[in-house]
């Protein structure tokens, strides 16, 4: 594998920063909005060319202020991060569309949009755990941010859980910093993939164990999710769709990313299988307790994050390709769903399933849109969400997991039966609610799309993600590439 | 020496859950806060608690580990900003009126 | 190709029924073409690569099973569709009913024709999709919605437990395609998880095809319009579940455990469905009823694993096609003629539609079973194929005989003249949800009304009363298919010959068979008491209670553990997160160096006020008590920085905590008068959790301490420093070897100042208010300030400059001057604050940002610096960089406080 130094991976995180900043200033609308949908299509393109780069096995690095690894800060894109930071680009496009549409972007909006793809995009690109720590703490504000401007007294407060909750989490990161340094003497996570095994093991397994913690509570693993659903209900829905699609995913790439390399396993890993049984089961019973569209969609959130979990947990090449490719499945089919939940409660005012009624006959495509996203959440074919699951299935009982396997299809039966309740409410039935405008349906119908297309032909995204899981098995391209040597 | 910081490590540790697991919003904040002063505190035991100021020309004899203090630095300011944030956040809480309770 | 094009079709939405006919008709033709080859033993293949890296492939194959059923879906689509075009209703959306019914049909095509498990399953999960559209398609009915999501949950059930069985299915053979596993069959069925491969499957091939106990769906289907309900439901898709059965008879069957299973399961959900017809009173649910009993000999048929019973089963399933959809669109044209559903709604409709009610005769002779209809051919079929072993199952087709001829008679009624007693028959009414009469229709027991329709309804009915008296008539049509269908299963060629001619053991069956009917006719109360009885024992019931009860459960359950309190969430969060690093420490068995050595007697002191400070924090009932222990904690905390060489940090420290105190007294003070700490007990739990929190840092922060031998990083820094251009090296890894992490975090700092901002003002833009209130009119503090600032300012300019040098740096720098602008508002009013500090901070971050992005236009790595040598001295251009870092300290600082400060 070449190590070539190289302007992409920066451009991702330092595009978008600006722009933050230049919208900080509050120009006109119209220049608002140009630039930003400009950044967010300038990291859009960027990412492509990063993916098509990659998608061979190749690794671009580059060091900031020039100094080499492993003492200075390494950015690095490997195909995992690619994808990574083509689906948040994508999603940040798609939901700003969509918040404009909805008339939503003033000026603090429209720039904390562009620090939170900043910091999002941050977190995948970075190969140094401090400042992965950094980059956490700038996505985390960003999102502080949108969740709380133009709040009520009661959001506050369930923001004030959310904020409190991942301070927590960030105490646990720079314990774990601490721990990590001291036993390994390096920062540089290709470093530490050489270090770690010659390290002292005590404070490595606390090290590690405290890093589960921190990335499982951003993640919303079991038994750490709990401000989850209390966040994510508060913003509209293009911010939503931004969160929900994204936020939770930055901490299952870092378990992705730390949970393979850096603390390899022999093996299925015992406690991140049984955490994953335990998050797609608690998620799917959370969800089916609800009754208002945003909440059920939340803790679907977590559910899902229990089928990614899965994938890593299982750690053959074909759990974590298949565990990948659910990331980025759910990416899209999360975030479009919300939209259209985002959709619905611009137009009826409300996501409770009590007020909705018969939008499946004045809101037709709105109506093709959610049923697409949501039968793909549920793993019904022809969609990406079919696909996602038989990977994980057959990885799964290919090394004889088959209570984790049960208890994954048990509970796409569960969400099934979730979706269809918020169809046979809200979409079938009596009632004519009004019709929702096409600006705010198109966003969400973009995704559908792509979920379609993924179904109908996985093999291009499957290779990527295979690609993608290779490198995450057999680490010592991404370590050549970063260590040059 | 180690002993005598760990100890103070834990003790913030544990002061700063008993007030975050506590009912008032300021006093959770105030938690929080020795929280971060405890995670910033471990981080310079990395360095190893030995070796002078990390100013070339200056000491005489080894210099200490100069990264854990580049990383509290880091931290600190940033803990600083989100504890701003959070006073803000509890002021919007407080803003229609109403108790401090940080419950209910 | 076939299913293709029915998928595609399924997209044309246009009016007429007609058109929608071209399809079926255009497949039916592709298939008759094709029926040569494939008579002549060989089979018509298709595949492409679909997922390569798995081998899995879209894959199609038509041998004389497929063929067979592609003949039977085609067929009977087109007839239904040509029926539709006069019974469905012109007002509703016409189109998406067409376009839903094509895309079944092509999906129901790609199940019989896929070669590929994964393409199997991916079409036998659109059969569910489509027909659950097709259910709901009056959806305003609540019985419409609730039938369509129950048949597609508990067919999805099946569904998936179907998936996780094929998967192992190819996992076991090794391959994803059929045909290949055909030649693996032994390997398979000694393997280990075959007991699970194959009850899993059968879990899905029951579940579709409604066995027991998996029924109940089926009648509760039946509000969907009457053509779904005579093609989905009677016809093809829940014959797929007989479809998958003869497919993986070669691969999975033949064993004592299939036999015992299959077996058991068809002959009970024959006696069931048979006896449940019997007490019905809603047309379509006697038939549907009456379909789940024939699906159950069928099952049973394959149970065998003989060809013999293959071939039976198809025989079957044809005959049964016959017949059945002639009576569900006879029920249907009673429908669509009087509006009643019910038995006793109507009577006498012989006399007003003479050609409905002779067509239903025939329909139900057949389905009797009497000579010499098709009916009769098949049950003979499979009389036979039970016989020589299975004297229990053969009973069992005699009594179903009986039962459908008592049941056939029940569904006349409405052509026949009222009885004696009139009013309502005794109708048991199982578990569905179906409405007793359409909108159209009245609701009194009428005499006879109606007539009889229009040809495009009675059309498509008679020509199938026709094939069932033709199948009858002249097996010799059928024969060539079964028998290849008994010779995929058997592996040799295997001809069938259906009419043996009237023997005399024929005939006495047959005869029996009426004669019992004739009896259970007047046994009725007998029947309704027998399903009273078993009434409890249904299992539709138990699916509403399950899925009832999981909705209790799920409420019940999230609601105890999502309180909305902070507290309870950290005790599962921190405790976990104990426990996990416990576990770990413990498996690893640690061992620390715990000496008190080396205890210097200045930090020491430090640390045990700085502890009791901590603890006071915990006690004090006054927030600012508390505060001020906390601000105590800080200061301390700088000291022991200062004990331990770190000097920079200190003085970042000291003035953080400073500015912190600020913050925390003006949120007191807004805060005024509130403070529910007092009264309240502690609990137990917290504390412990809290104390055990405590225990375990103080144990990670010792072997944080005891660090290990492997060479730092930091090592470079401290080689590379002269590099670098400083001496300072901690500055010079903030700003320079990591300055990475500082962008970072001055975006933190201004995206914080953003959010309080927006937190703090009411609106999104700041409003201007009497900020510049009068001055304090201390002349002292106006002298102090205009000397002091001054200095101040310069001094906190010479830190920033010569950060590289000593302790200091942009952040100290900043800071410093935004104490000197406090002091001067301070003194002299609010003015000041009326600047866009804001757009300091940004232009700091932009012009940290741009030593970012410049660089990159470059091609050189971002935020490298470049050391200018300006006559002895060594500058480096992360000067700049610092000075961004001070610009945007200043601009927050100042941001935030002028927030506050205009919201009093």
């Amino acid at each position: 594998m070449t190590r070539e130094i190289t302007v992409l991976p920066p451009l991702v995180i330092v595009v978008p920063l600006l722009t933050a900043v230049l919208l900080l200033v509050g120009p006109p609308r119209r220049v608002s909005r140009t630039l930003g949908l400009a950044a967010v299509l300038i990291s859009l393109a960027v990412a492509t060319s990063l993916v098509a780069v990659t998608r061979g096995g190749q690794v671009l690095v580059a060091q900031a202020g020039g100094w080499a690894a492993p003492y200075g800060i390494s950015l690095v894109a490997d195909a995992l991060a690619a994808l990574m930071v083509l689906i948040a680009s994508l999603i940040a496009l798609v939901g700003l569309l969509f918040t404009i549409a909805a008339g939503r972007d003033d000026c603090f909006v429209a720039s904390g949009w562009q620090f939170l793809l900043a910091g999002i995009n941050w977190a995948f690109i970075t190969g140094d755990l401090f400042n992965l720590f950094v980059s956490y703490e700038v996505m985390l504000i960003a999102s502080y941010f949108l969740l709380t401007h133009g709040t009520t007294r009661r959001q506050a407060r369930e923001a004030f859980i959310y904020v409190a909750i991942n301070l927590v989490a960030s105490t646990f990161f720079l314990f774990a910093v601490a721990l990590i340094y001291s036993a390994t003497g390096t920062l540089n996570m290709a470093h530490l993939v050489e270090r770690v095994p010659l390290a002292p093991a005590g404070p490595v397994r606390a090290g590690a164990a405290l890093l589960l913690a921190a990335f499982g509570i951003k993640a919303g693993v079991f038994p750490l999710y709990f401000w989850l659903p209390h966040a994510y209900a508060i913003p509209p829905g293009g911010i939503a769709a931004f969160f929900g699609g994204m936020l939770t995913k930055v901490g299952v790439y870092s378990l992705f990313r730390v949970f393979t390399i850096v603390f390899p396993s022999e093996g299925p890993n015992v406690v991140l299988l049984w955490s994953a049984a335990g998050t797609m089961l608690f998620g799917v019973l959370g969800a089916l307790a609800q009754e208002d569209i945003r909440r059920i969609l939340s803790f679907h959130i977590i559910s899902q994050v229990g089928y990614m979990i899965m994938g890593l947990a299982l750690a053959s090449q074909l759990g974590i390709a298949g565990g990948i490719f659910y990331v980025l499945h759910h990416i899209v089919v999360k975030s479009g769903l919300l939209l259209v939940g985002g959709a619905i409660e611009e137009t009826q005012g409300s996501g409770r399933l009590d007020r909705l009624g018969g939008l499946a006959r004045t809101n037709g495509p709105l109506a093709l849109v959610f049923i697409i996203c949501a039968l793909s959440l549920a793993g019904v074919p022809p969609f990406s969400g079919f696909f996602a699951k038989l990977l994980l299935i057959h990885a799964g009982l290919a090394v004889g997991q088959r209570a984790v396997v049960a208890v994954s299809i048990l509970v796409s039966l569960l969400t099934l039966m979730s979706m269809l309740k918020i169809y046979a409410t809200a979409f079938w039935g009596p009632g004519t609610p009004p019709r929702a405008p096409a600006r705010l349906v198109v966003p969400a119908a973009v995704l559908a799309a792509i979920t379609l297309a993924v179904g109908l032909q996985p093999q291009v995204l499957y290779s990527l993600t295979s690609a993608a899981a290779g490198h995450l098995v057999a680490p010592a391209a991404y370590v050549s590439a970063v260590l040059g040597r | 020496m180690a002993v005598a910081v760990a100890l103070l490590v834990g003790t913030l540790v544990a002061t700063g859950f008993a007030l975050l697991l506590g009912r008032s919003i300021l006093r959770q904040i105030i938690g929080l806060a020795l929280l971060s002063h405890a995670a910033n505190v471990v981080i310079l035991m990395a360095a190893g608690l030995r070796g002078g100021v990390p100013v070339i020309g200056v000491t005489r004899g080894p210099l200490t580990d100069p990264l854990p203090q580049a990383l509290i630095l880091t931290a600190i300011v940033i803990s600083f900003g989100v504890t701003a944030f959070l006073l803000a956040l509890g002021y919007r809480m407080h803003l229609f009126g109403g108790g401090e309770d940080g419950d209910d | 190709m076939a299913p293709l094009a029915g998928v595609l079709a399924g997209r044309l939405r246009m009016h007429p029924g007609w058109v929608a006919a071209t399809v079926p008709a255009g497949v039916l033709l592709a298939t008759v073409v094709l029926t040569p080859a494939v008579l002549g033993g060989q089979a018509v293949r298709l595949s492409l690569a679909w997922l390569p890296h798995l081998d899995i492939r879209y894959a199609l194959h038509l041998d004389g099973l497929a063929l067979l059923f592609s003949i039977l879906i085609a067929g009977v689509g087109l007839l239904i569709l040509i029926y539709s075009a006069a019974y469905m209703p012109r007002e509703r959306e016409l189109g998406r009913f067409y376009a839903m019914m094509l895309l079944f049909m092509g999906s129901m095509l790609g199940v019989v024709l896929a070669d590929d498990l994964v393409l199997l399953y991916v079409f036998w999960e659109l059969t569910s999709l489509t027909s659950f559209f097709l259910i709901g398609y009056r959806n305003e009915d609540p019985a419409a919605r609730a039938g369509a999501v129950q048949a597609f949950i508990v067919t999805t059930a099946g569904g998936v437990a179907m998936l996780a069985g094929l998967v192992l299915l190819a996992q076991s053979g090794g391959t994803w395609q059929i045909s290949e596993l055909l030649e693996r069959a032994g390997t398979i069925q000694a393997d280990g998880r075959y007991p699970a491969i194959l009850m899993l499957l059968l879990l899905g091939a029951f579940t579709k095809s409604a066995q027991v106990p998996f029924q109940f769906w089926l009648p509760s289907a039946m509000v969907a319009p009457t053509p779904v309900s005579a093609y989905l439901h009677a016809a093809t898709m829940v014959w797929a579940g007989v479809y998958l059965l003869a497919r993986l008879l070669p691969v999975l069957g033949g064993t004592p455990l299939w036999t015992g299973v299959v077996t058991a399961v068809g002959l009970a959900t024959l006696l069931a469905g048979a006896g449940l017809a019997l007490v019905q009173t809603h047309l379509k649910a006697l038939l549907a009823y009456s379909t789940v009993g024939a699906l159950g000999l069928a099952t049973a048929l394959l149970g065998r694993g003989t060809p013999e019973g293959a071939a039976a089963a198809m025989v079957w399933m044809l005959n049964h096609a016959a017949f059945k959809g002639a009576l569900f669109l006879v029920a249907g044209i009673v429908e669509h003629e009087t509006g009643a559903r019910e038995v006793w709604r109507v009577s006498g409709l012989r006399r007003t539609m003479p050609l409905t009610f002779a067509l239903a005769i025939v329909a139900v002779l057949s389905m009797a079973g009497i000579p010499p209809l098709g009916g009769f051919l098949s049950k003979e079929a499979a009389f036979d194929a039970f016989l020589p072993q299975s004297w229990p199952a053969a009973a069992a087709v005699v009594i179903s005989g009986a039962l459908a001829l008592a049941y056939g008679a029940r569904f006349l009624r409405v052509f026949l003249d009222p009885r004696p007693q009139t009013g309502r028959p005794a109708g048991h009414r199982m578990r569905n949800h179906l409405p007793a009469a359409s909108p159209a229709g009245g609701h009194a027991v009428s005499a006879a009304r109606g007539h009889d329709p229009s040809a495009v309804l009675w059309g498509p009915t008679a020509v199938l009363a026709a094939l069932a008296v033709a199948f009858g008539l002249a097996p010799g049509v059928l024969e060539p298919l079964a028998a290849l269908v008994a010779e995929g299963i058997g592996g040799i060629p295997h001809p069938v010959t259906l009419w043996h001619g009237l023997g005399w053991m024929s005939l006495t069956v047959t005869g029996l068979s009426v004669a019992a009917g004739a009896g259970l006719l007047r046994a009725e109360p007998l029947a309704h008491g027998l399903a009273e009885a078993m009434r409890p024992l249904s299992t539709g019931r138990l699916y509403d209670g399950l899925a009832a009860g999981t909705l209790q459960a799920a409420r019940a359950l999230t609601g105890a553990y999502m309180t909305g309190r902070l507290r309870n969430y950290l005790v599962y969060i921190v405790g976990t997160t104990l426990v996990l690093v416990a576990t770990g420490l413990v498996l690893t068995g640690v061992a620390a160096p715990l000496g008190l050595a080396g205890l210097e007697s200045g930090p020491t002191v430090a640390v045990l006020v700085a502890m009791t400070a901590a603890v006071a924090a915990t006690r004090l009932q006054p927030l600012l008590g508390a505060v001020l222990a906390l601000g105590t904690v800080g200061y301390t905390v700088s000291l022991i920085y200062l004990f331990l060489s770190a000097p920079d940090i200190a003085i970042t420290q000291t003035v953080i905590e400073t500015v912190s105190l600020v913050l925390f007294v003006a949120a007191i003070v807004a805060l005024a008068g509130t403070d529910a700490e007092g009264a309240r007990p502690r609990s137990l739990t917290n504390g412990l959790l809290a104390l055990a929190a405590g225990a375990v840092s103080a144990v990670l922060a010792i072997l944080v301490a005891d660090v290990s031998r492997m060479p730092r990083v930091s090592e470079e820094f401290l080689a590379r420093a002269a590099e670098a251009g400083g001496r300072n090296v901690v500055n010079l890894v903030v700003v320079d070897f990591r300055g990475w992490d500082t962008l970072g975090e001055i975006s933190v700092l201004v995206i914080a100042a953003l959010g309080i901002m927006a937190l703090v003002l009411r609106k999104a833009r700041p409003v201007r208010r009497g900020a510049d209130a009068a001055p304090m009119t201390s002349p002292i503090l106006r002298v102090v300030a205009t000397l002091a600032s001054p200095i101040i300012v310069a001094y906190a300019l010479f830190l920033w400059a010569t950060g590289h040098y000593s302790p200091g740096g942009g952040f100290v720098g900043g800071l410093m001057i935004a104490a000197a602008l406090v002091l001067r508002v301070e003194a002299f009013g609010g003015g000041r604050l009326r600047r866009r500090w804001d757009r300091l901070m940004a232009l700091g971050l932009l012009i940290a940002a741009a030593e970012g992005l410049i660089p990159l236009l470059f091609g050189r790595p971002p935020l490298k610096h470049a050391l200018l040598h300006v006559g002895t001295l060594h500058v480096s251009t992360s000067l700049i960089f610092d000075l961004g870092v001070l610009l945007v300290v200043i601009g927050a600082v100042m941001s935030a406080i002028r927030a506050l400060v205009e919201t009093g």
